[in-house]
C-alpha cells in the first residue's frame, strides 16, 4: 500500500509539471475535437494526431497521446448521444439510452453524468492499473516465448470470440492480419519478404497506416453510402449538471460499470469492448422497472459509459506489464512508444519509472481535464457537431493524408492509405470487422518470433505449449472460451446482445 | 451433380445459394495463391529451425482451406447475396488521395491539399460545386498554418517547378 502511494507520487511529480499539464490538456481539446466527428473513433484519432507529439520527448508526448486517447473517447461519446452515431464499438451502447435523453430534452444531463461516471471509473482504474503494474510485471519475467505465444493466441482467440458478427469470418480477418504483419524484414535473416520490390515495404507496414486506412478513411466510404443527413439536435443542451435524484440513480450503476468495466478490461483481446455492454445489460436486469431502458434511463448512461472509460484504462495492463497490445488503440500507442524509442513491455517499469508511473497519473489528470474543462466547451462540439458531413468528410480525409505523409515522409505509404480505405470498405461489404484484422496485424510480429523460439527450445516440439503449465493454462482459458461461445444457449444470449446494439 | 436440398425438400441441382461466401471464399483462395507465389524464393527451413517462407506459407495455407471451406459451403446453404457496392465514393476518395500522393512533393502542400479535397469532396451526393471549391480553398490554408507553421512539420508548401520558387 505503502508502496502504491510511493509510485503513484513519483508519477504525480513527473506528470504534475506545467508543461506536461498543459500537453495532456491540448490533448484531451484535440482529441475531443476529431473524436466528436462522426465516424471517427479514438484509434483513427490517435493515428490522425501522432504526428503532434513528434517534437516532444518521450514522457510528454506519451502523456499527450493519453490526453489524446481520453479526449477521444469522450468525443466518441457525445456523437453518440447528440447523434446517435458511435465512433467507436463500446459507445454503441451509449446511443440507446444516451440519444433517448437528448430526445427529451435532457442531453446535458446525459453528458453531464457520462463525464462524471467516466471521472470516477478513471480514477479507481488508475489505482487498479498501479496496483496491479508490479505484480503483474514480475510475473511477466518469467515468461518465455512459450508462454507469450500462448498468452497472444489466447488474446487472438478472445479478439475472435468476442468480434461482432460471424466467428469464422473474425478468424479469418486475424490470419490475413497476421499475414500483413510478415511483410517487410525476416526477423532472423533479414530477407524481405513480400515486398513486391517495394522500398517503402522493406520495414513492413506502419500500423498507423492500416489504422487510419481502416478505421479513418474506411468508414468514410461506408458513410458515402448513406445519406449522413443526419437529425440536429434542434433541442436546447438543458442543465449538464445531474440534479440530486439523478445522482442518487446513477451512484451505484456507475460503481458497477466501473468495476465490470476494469475486470473485463484487462483481458487481452479487446475485453474493454464487453465492459459497456455488460454493465447496461447487468443494469437492465436489476432495474426495478427495465421497460424504462431504451427509452432514456440515466442508469443505462451512467454504467456503461463508466465501464468504457475503466476498461479502456485497464485495457493499459497488457500492454505495460507484458508488452501486448490488448486492442487497436493500444496497437497506435505502441506506435506511439516506438516512435519515441520505447519498447513497451515488463523492462518499461524499471528501466523507466517517470515515463511508467508518470504516464499512469497522466490518465488521471486526462480524466480530470475532460471533467472540469471539456464538459463546459460542449456548446462548441455542438456547433461542430452541425458542421454537415459533406464538409467534414474531405477535411478529415486530408488530415488523413497529411498524417501518412508525416510519419516517414513518405508519399508510397499515402497511397496504401487508399488501399486500407479500400479494404476496409471491402471487408464490410462482405461481413467482415476491421478490429480483429488489425489486432492479429499488431501481434503478428511478436506472435512469429515467440514462436520460431518456442520450436528451437522444443526442437520442434508443438507439444511444449501443452507442457508448460502457464501456456498450457493460457490456452486451456482460450479453449473454455470458444466452448462457451459455442455453445447454443449462451450463443443465443450473445446474439441478444448484440442485437440490442443493432436497434 | 446434385448436392444437398433445397427450400421445396427436393434435392435441387448445384448452384451458389450464398454469393457473398462465394466471392469471399474465390478471394481468400487468391490471397493464398499470391503469398505462396511472392514466397516462392524463400525458404521454409525444418519446424524447428524455421526459414523465413514457414510462417507466411502457413498463415496462405489457412486462408486458402478458409477460402475452400467458404466455397463448399456456398453451394450448400442460403446466405446473403452480394452487396449493391457504390462506385462515386470509393473511386474519388481514392482518386483524391493519390492525387495528394503525387503531388505533395513536386508541388506542394497547397496545392497537394486543393486537390485531395476538391475531388474528394464531389465524392458525396448532394456535392454543391461552388461550397466544395470556396471550402477546400479554405481548408488548404488553415492546414498549411497549423502544420507548416503552428506545427513546424517539414512538408513542403508550395514548390513551382521550373521556377526554383519553394516555401
Amino acid at each position: 500500500m505503502q508502496e502504491l502511494v510511493a509510485h503513484l507520487g513519483l508519477g504525480f511529480s513527473v506528470a504534475l509539471s506545467m508543461q506536461n499539464i498543459a500537453l495532456c490538456f491540448v490533448g484531451a481539446l484535440l482529441g475531443t475535437l476529431v473524436g466528436v466527428l462522426p465516424g471517427i473513433g479514438p484509434i483513427a484519432t490517435i493515428a490522425m494526431l501522432l504526428p503532434v507529439t513528434f517534437g516532444l520527448e518521450p514522457t510528454s508526448a506519451l502523456i499527450m497521446v493519453a490526453g489524446i486517447y481520453y479526449g477521444a473517447q469522450y468525443g466518441s461519446s457525445t456523437t453518440a448521444i447528440l447523434l446517435s452515431i458511435p465512433g467507436e464499438a463500446s459507445s454503441t451502447v451509449t446511443c440507446l439510452d444516451g440519444h433517448e435523453m437528448a430526445k427529451r430534452g435532457r442531453a446535458g444531463v446525459a453528458l453531464g453524468i457520462s463525464a462524471i461516471g467516466s471521472f470516477f471509473a478513471g480514477s479507481v482504474a488508475t489505482v487498479f492499473v498501479a496496483g496491479l503494474a508490479i505484480p503483474l510485471t514480475s510475473i511477466a519475467l518469467r515468461f518465455g516465448p512459450v508462454e507469450f505465444f500462448s498468452l497472444m493466441l489466447m488474446g487472438l482467440v478472445f479478439a475472435a470470440a468476442l468480434a461482432r458478427g460471424s466467428m469464422f469470418n473474425a478468424v479469418i480477418a486475424i490470419v490475413f492480419g497476421v499475414l500483413l504483419s510478415t511483410i517487410g524484414p525476416d526477423l532472423v535473416t533479414g530477407q524481405l519478404r513480400m515486398t513486391f520490390h517495394v522500398n517503402e515495404l522493406a520495414d513492413g507496414i506502419d500500423f498507423a497506416i492500416l489504422g487510419m486506412g481502416l478505421f479513418g478513411i474506411g468508414e468514410i466510404l461506408r458513410n458515402l453510402e448513406h445519406s449522413m443527413s443526419r437529425e440536429i439536435l434542434k433541442r436546447r443542451i438543458g442543465r449538464l449538471l445531474p440534479g440530486k435524484k439523478e445522482l442518487r440513480q446513477s451512484a451505484w450503476p456507475i460503481v458497477r460499470g466501473t468495476m465490470v468495466g476494469a475486470g473485463l478490461g484487462i483481458l487481452p483481446g479487446n475485453g474493454a469492448v464487453l465492459g459497456a455492454f455488460a454493465s447496461y445489460i447487468l443494469e437492465k436486469k436489476i432495474a426495478r422497472d427495465p421497460t424504462r431502458f431504451g427509452a432514456g434511463a440515466i442508469e443505462g448512461v451512467a454504467g456503461p459509459e463508466s465501464a468504457n472509460n475503466a476498461g479502456a484504462q485497464t485495457s493499459f495492463i497488457p500492454l505495460l506489464t507484458l508488452g501486448i497490445p490488448a486492442n487497436a488503440v493500444m496497437a497506435i500507442m505502441v506506435g506511439a512508444m516506438t516512435i519515441h524509442g520505447i519498447v513497451p513491455g515488463p523492462q518499461v517499469i524499471s528501466a523507466n519509472p517517470d515515463l511508467f508511473w508518470g504516464l499512469i497519473a497522466s490518465m488521471w489528470i486526462g480524466n480530470l481535464m475532460l471533467l472540469v474543462i471539456n464538459l463546459p466547451l460542449i456548446g462548441i462540439w455542438v456547433k461542430l457537431l452541425s458542421v454537415p458531413y459533406r464538409m467534414l468528410f474531405p477535411a478529415i480525409i486530408l488530415f488523413c493524408c497529411i498524417g501518412a505523409f508525416s510519419l516517414n515522409g513518405s508519399t508510397v505509404e499515402i497511397a496504401l492509405l487508399a488501399a486500407f480505405g479500400l479494404l476496409g470498405y471491402a471487408m464490410s461489404k462482405f461481413g467482415f470487422e476491421p478490429a480483429p484484422l488489425a489486432l492479429g496485424m499488431v501481434l503478428g510480429v511478436r506472435m512469429e518470433e515467440a514462436l520460431r523460439q518456442s520450436m528451437i527450445i522444443s526442437g520442434g516440439d508443438f507439444l511444449i505449449f501443452v507442457t508448460r503449465p502457464i501456456s498450457a493454462a493460457l490456452l486451456l482459458g482460450a479453449a473454455v472460451l470458444v466452448v462457451i461461445v459455442l455453445v447454443p444457449e449462451i450463443r443465443k444470449r450473445r446474439e441478444e446482445v448484440f442485437a440490442e446494439e443493432d436497434d | 451433380m446434385t448436392i444437398g436440398p433445397n427450400e421445396t425438400g427436393r434435392v435441387g441441382p448445384l448452384r451458389i445459394r450464398s454469393p457473398q461466401r462465394f466471392v469471399a471464399g474465390v478471394v481468400l483462395l487468391g490471397i493464398c495463391f499470391l503469398v505462396f507465389w511472392a514466397v516462392a524464393d524463400l525458404s521454409s527451413g525444418t519446424v524447428q529451425n524455421m526459414g523465413p517462407g514457414m510462417f507466411p506459407r502457413a498463415l496462405a495455407a489457412l486462408l486458402g482451406i478458409s477460402g475452400t471451406i467458404q466455397i463448399a459451403v456456398s453451394f450448400w446453404l442460403e446466405g446473403q447475396s452480394l452487396e449493391q457496392w457504390s462506385f462515386r465514393g470509393p473511386v474519388l476518395v481514392t482518386a483524391g488521395i493519390l492525387l495528394f500522393a503525387l503531388t505533395v512533393r513536386p508541388l506542394g502542400l497547397s496545392v497537394a491539399g486543393m486537390l485531395a479535397l476538391a475531388v474528394s469532396g464531389f465524392a458525396i451526393q448532394d456535392a454543391r460545386p461552388r461550397q466544395v471549391i470556396v471550402f477546400s480553398a479554405l481548408v488548404t490554408v488553415a492546414c498549411v498554418i497549423l502544420f507548416r507553421y503552428l506545427l513546424e512539420m517539414s512538408i513542403p508548401v508550395l514548390v513551382i517547378p521550373g521556377t526554383g520558387i519553394r516555401f
